[in-house]
């Protein structure tokens, strides 16, 4: 009597669990579309509509002052390249990123490695070595701005201590990028210390142990154990400083807009320009087409030296 | 004997050895920090004691009035309200649209899930600059120019906040949403009852990453308004000086003060968050 109760009991559950499946799923997918559409729509319209259309655009006379437009095919971007302003927004961009990543990730290699040994204070250090980060970059500038100011701030001070003048260093075509450089490093010195610290925590404890013990001295240890095993880092560090360098607007806008002689233009200034000032909205697209261009030529670079020299 | 000197002598090394690392500390730490004190200090000087030369680190005379002018020259107030309803929105859509969509890709199944999953992340390639102009034509014919939406839905999908939380999501036990689906708990509910509190570490993360971003940003809201009533702080402050007559930069510096104090704050409270999201992001990618 009992045994068939049981029996009789499970094979119910059982058929109740089919039936709860089927709704499962299909409640499961319902759920799935609910949750991601939201999502998906917004990327849709904001992001890869966008995208097609700025190629689209890129081959277009349009500017935004007449309705209608022709499709000019290569035309924008090979009047692109007749232009010497071009060229020079392509070299300041290019010297910019490789001048700020080149100063940039060895000094916060260094702030990591002092970091890294016992210290007082640390949290202290960190906090202070990584606000600039955090803080508004618009305001930031403004702040540069005046520290540069020939006629006030720091520099003009210490230059004085020492009998010299400071230039206006921000209207001298020669001095202003190294100027901008300084600002873009500050910016992000301390964002590249603390992954490099981080990094630098994560190295294998046994192996540099080991490396000890075979006689190697510290340079040794941090040139064949320590750096070998944080590359992948900074050959992160230096494609996203690069990139970040190449997608500069705030300094430039704030600090320079660009001058003296476009001796500071950039690329994300002069599409700026071209598409807000002038309303060249065709070529506008098409200097930021080449700039997408450059960003994936320097990441696909990046990933091939990443498989060949990265040692994990 | 011997040994005994050298292992002294090796102590004084060590000895000698941290107290260059702390001197060469506090001289980046100086060099580093030195942008914040000059700014809070030039905001509390006179007009004229801007301008000494040799330049003096701290104000003679604390000028609080400075920070009351700077209000009465731009329309802070606005730029601040412009700011806050800027910077909140996005930071809340963005994260509830990122956490329902990353707990559907981590934890619900859906034929092309990989795929649509595969857009997301593809999205995140896209650099803003890209898409500006033609998000700006999009925004014209909506009429969204200079409006709150116009600043807010087009920026309200975040690839990073969605992929951070998908991969998240994914690795909570399935014990767990087990136990509330027996329970008889819905989807909805598995996210918002067990899903989000239980990751309150990550979510607390991205929403301070987040707030700051947008209270950051420059290039978008610049180009999205066009009127002083709907500018946000950071193309605000830029107006201090067209304002005035005379370069005072005492004025200029108690705006930017007032811009980045509420940064500045977050960070002392929540140090660990913000050095762990920038380490996770990276060790990630």
């Amino acid at each position: 009597m009992s045994l068939s109760s049981t029996t009789h009991r499970k094979f119910s559950l059982r058929l109740l669990l089919n039936r709860f499946n089927l709704n499962y799923r299909r409640r499961e997918n319902l759920w799935f579309v609910i949750l991601v559409f939201p999502n998906l729509l917004l990327l849709a319209i904001w992001t890869f509509w966008p995208f097609i259309h700025s190629l689209y655009l890129s081959f277009t006379d349009w500017n935004l002052l007449t309705p209608t437009w022709n499709i000019v095919g290569f035309e924008n971007y090979l009047k692109l390249l007749r232009t010497p302003l071009f060229w020079q927004v392509t070299r300041n961009s290019m010297l910019f990123g490789i001048g700020t990543v080149a100063v940039g990730l060895p000094l916060a290699m260094g702030l990591a490695l002092l970091l890294n040994q016992p210290l007082y204070l640390r949290s202290l250090w960190r906090f202070i070595f990584f606000s600039p980060h955090i803080t508004t970059t618009a305001a930031m500038a403004l702040v540069w701005k005046a520290m540069y100011d020939p006629d006030f701030g720091i520099f003009n001070t210490l230059f004085a201590f020492f009998g010299g003048k400071f230039p206006d260093v921000l209207g001298d075509t020669r001095y202003v990028l190294p100027a901008l450089a300084v600002v873009a490093i500050w910016k992000s010195l301390g964002f590249s210390t603390v992954v490099f610290l981080a990094a630098l925590q994560g190295v294998d404890t046994t192996l540099k142990e080991a490396a000890a013990i075979d006689g190697a001295n510290n340079r040794q240890i941090f040139r064949y154990v320590v750096f070998p095993s944080i590359t992948p880092i900074t050959y992160f560090l230096l494609v996203i400083g690069i990139v970040g360098a190449i997608r500069t607007f705030d300094v430039v806008s704030v600090m320079t807009g660009g001058g003296p002689a476009n001796a500071s233009n950039m690329f994300v200034y002069q599409i700026y320009t071209e598409a807000f000032t002038n309303l060249r909205m065709g070529v506008a697209s098409a200097l930021a087409g080449i700039m997408l261009l450059i960003i994936l030529v320097i990441t696909a670079v990046q990933t091939r030296l990443r498989e060949r020299w990265v040692n994990y | 004997m011997a040994s005994v000197q050298r292992i002294a002598s090796g102590r004084q090394d060590t000895e000698k050895r941290r107290v260059s690392t702390h001197v060469l500390v506090v001289i980046f730490a100086i060099l580093i920090g030195f942008p914040f004190l000059f700014m809070v200090s030039t905001s509390l000087k006179s007009f004229e004691e801007v301008f000494v030369v040799p330049m003096k680190l701290f104000p003679s005379e604390l000028r609080w009035d400075n920070y009351t002018r700077v209000w009465e020259i731009v329309p802070f107030a606005q730029f601040t309200m412009n700011s806050l309803i800027y910077t909140l929105s996005i930071t809340i859509g963005e994260f509830v649209i990122g956490a329902a969509s990353g707990f559907a890709f981590a934890r619900l199944n859906f034929p092309g899930k990989r795929f649509l999953f595969f857009l997301v992340l593809i999205s995140f390639m896209i650099p803003g600059e890209i898409t500006l102009v033609p998000r700006f034509i999009l925004l014209s014919k909506l009429q969204w120019i200079n409006t709150y939406p116009g600043l807010i839905v087009p920026e309200l999908s975040s690839a990073f906040t969605t992929f951070m939380l998908a991969e998240h999501f994914r690795s909570l036990s399935d014990e767990i949403f087990e136990a509330a689906r027996v329970d008889g708990a819905g989807f909805f509910r598995q996210l918002w009852q067990i899903a989000i509190p239980i990751s309150k570490p990550i979510v607390s993360t991205l929403l301070l990453l987040a707030f700051v971003a947008h209270w950051n940003a420059y290039l978008w809201p610049l180009v999205v308004t066009n009127s002083e009533s709907m500018r946000t702080l950071p193309i605000g402050i830029q107006q201090i000086r067209s304002g005035l007559t005379l370069p005072e930069w005492q004025l200029v510096m108690a705006g930017t003060t007032i811009v980045v104090i509420p940064l500045i704050i977050l960070f002392i409270l929540a140090q660990k968050q913000f050095i762990e999201g920038a380490t996770q992001g990276a060790l990630k990618g």
